[in-house]
């Protein structure tokens, strides 16, 4: 207990630094890492790419990379911001190499109870809204409304200026309005 | 000015203080204002809600675990909260409205055999048996002949129904050497037979009024035991273990065609996939109540209309049901009294929707406390989605197997 609890305590890059040490430490740092932020980089995922088999994929990938990266003396001061980085790019690998529509996420289709249905209705709201989306708007508005990272966090993330990370946010939540907006008396 | 510019500008944090107090100041005032601030707050509402609905799959988490060779992580760990939390959410949804369906059927079964036991042991003997002995009882005659009769008179009496029932016992065990059938009757021609005349003729009124009531309930008992009817208010007072006896326990399994006739989640799998499990009682020898639960696949085809559009779906879960059966045979139809034709009705519910079956078929019973089905069973789900009741159909073959203590 106090062992993880000293672990809980640790900063992102004390957790970065853990985990280039023996195995039994840097398991602890990792599951530590893993439940930060493992839900943050998911969502990123699966609402940038829309593609729920894909999106298990890449996230896997993303936490192994990152692991060995560490493992190899890479250090973040913060490791949400670098976990995305490595996720945005694989997702642009896999839009750069396989150039395909979106495709719509078929587990939606399941639905078995009222809940999961009214559950499931906001899922697939959101996600064919967000396809209609460019990436370049979809991701920068997934990283602000699922993320909560501000525009400057953003800009670093993607590599781009304050100014174009603002405008082309205000761009794509315009765009979601005018497709969302008919559908609020719903009371989502 | 803009003021819906500015309302944006306020929701990303990015209003200053002069800004934020015009804002506010047109709110004050302007309905219209005041609505386009509520939508932006239910669009910024359903991605916070989304979010919360997103959470990383188990086995996604066991892959990346298992790529570093790390133990699997406990998920009660404090800071796996939102996977706890979804994983409660699950068991909550799913597990407990079953689980707990299961546990207050069991309760109302419980009950209505507790009210059963119960009545029978005051309504019984307050209405049909009133005034009779019970058959082949000793010890109840006493009783009524001294109520009416002398000392001495009752002594004799006694002496007399002794002696009449251990006659009658010895009559019966030579019987059953021979193999003879038993005539189960203590009517005065009985008691003339076994007694002579002047000892039956010397019986008090009340004895002899038992004794011809007796015949009476006897003959009801042949008559309702040759068509298998329910004897419930004619069964003999009984000790608890006796009454362990009526209770029963069924497995049954069935493979039935549906309409509609779905091929997907074939994957689904569960241990009581296509089994019923049944607790029942005996109102009499072959009438059964009870209840029973299990699995199914139940497959649905159904539209959703949303956002103008109308999309079909179609699915195949596996559903827990439950619910009450009652069962009721035909006794000594066929030339074998092993083999009796059985029907059963079955009313319950799943979580989607509630549920009927009804089957025909013979029941074996090879051994008392064994019993053998094989039947043809039609069943019918309903569900509702979005006001629209659908239905889906099922018949085929059910077979099973009942015990008894």
């Amino acid at each position: 207990m106090e062992k993880n609890s000293n672990i809980g305590n640790l900063t992102d890059i004390e957790l970065c630094l853990a985990l280039g040490e023996k195995k039994a430490k840097a398991e602890q740092a990792f599951t530590e890492i893993y439940n930060r932020y493992s839900n943050s980089v998911y969502s990123y995922i699966l609402r940038t790419i829309n593609d729920r088999t894909l999106a298990n994929d890449i996230f896997q990938d993303v936490f192994l990379r990152f692991y060995d990266a560490c493992r190899n003396g890479a250090r973040a001061n913060k490791i949400l911001p670098y976990l995305l980085k490595i996720a945005r790019n694989l997702c642009l690998n896999h839009f750069r190499n396989r150039k395909q529509t979106v495709p719509f996420d078929e587990t939606l289709g399941l639905l078995k109870t009222e809940m999961e249905v009214e559950r499931n209705e906001i899922s697939e709201l959101v996600t064919n809204a967000l396809s209609l989306l460019d990436f370049n708007l979809r991701e920068i508005f997934v990283l602000h409304h699922y993320q909560n990272l501000t525009f400057n966090e953003i800009a670093e993330i993607i590599g781009e200026t304050l100014a174009t990370v603002k405008s082309r946010y205000y761009r794509g939540k315009e765009k979601l309005k005018t497709i969302l907006l008919p559908y609020f008396n719903k009371d989502y | 000015m803009d003021y819906s510019k500015l309302i944006d500008l306020y929701l990303e944090g990015e209003l200053n203080s002069v800004e934020k107090d015009l804002l506010f100041k047109e709110l004050a005032r302007n309905s219209e204002l005041q609505e386009y601030l509520e939508q932006q707050i239910q669009f910024n509402n359903l991605f916070q809600k989304d979010m919360q609905n997103i959470s990383v799959p188990a086995d996604v988490t066991n892959n990346v675990y298992s790529s570093l060779n790390f133990k699997i992580p406990n998920m009660s760990a404090p800071k796996a909260a939102p996977i706890v939390l979804t994983g409660l959410q699950n068991f909550a949804s799913r597990v407990l409205p079953n689980l707990l369906s299961g546990i207050f059927g069991g309760l109302v079964t419980f009950v209505l055999l507790w009210l059963f036991f119960l009545n029978r042991n005051q309504i019984g003997y307050n209405s049909v048996m009133e005034k009779s002995v019970p058959v082949g009882s000793a010890v109840e005659v006493p009783k009524v002949v001294a109520n009416k009769e002398t000392t001495t008179e009752k002594v004799n009496i006694e002496k007399v129904v002794r002696e009449t029932l251990e006659k009658w016992l010895a009559n019966y065990l030579k019987s059953k050497e021979t193999n003879e059938p038993q005539q189960y009757t203590s009517s005065v021609e009985q008691n003339q037979e076994l007694i002579g005349p002047t000892l039956a003729k010397n019986m008090p009124l009340s004895l002899r009024i038992n004794n011809a009531n007796n015949r009476a309930v006897q003959n009801k008992l042949n008559a309702a035991r040759d068509i298998g009817l329910p004897l419930l208010s004619l069964h003999q007072p009984t000790s608890f273990a006796s009454k362990l006896k009526d209770i029963t326990f069924g497995v049954r399994s069935y493979l039935l065609r549906s309409e509609p006739d779905v091929k997907v989640n074939l994957d689904e799998r569960s241990i009581l996939a296509n089994t019923g499990i049944s607790i029942g009682y005996n109102l009499g020898p072959s009438t059964n109540i009870g209840f029973e639960f299990g699995q199914e696949k139940f497959a649905q085809k159904y539209s959703l209309t949303r956002y103008g559009e109308t999309t079909y779906y179609k699915q195949n879960p596996l559903l827990f049901w439950y619910g009450f059966y009652f069962q009721q045979g035909i006794a000594n139809l066929f030339r074998w009294e092993e083999l009796k034709p059985i029907a059963r009705i079955f009313l319950g519910g799943t979580p989607v929707g509630p549920l009927a079956r009804g089957s025909v078929g013979l029941q074996y019973t090879p051994d008392e406390r064994v019993s053998f089905y094989l039947g043809w069973e039609a069943s019918i789900l309903g569900y509702k989605v979005q006001d629209k009741i659908y239905q889906t159909k099922k018949s085929g073959l059910t077979y099973g197997v009942t015990v008894k203590y």
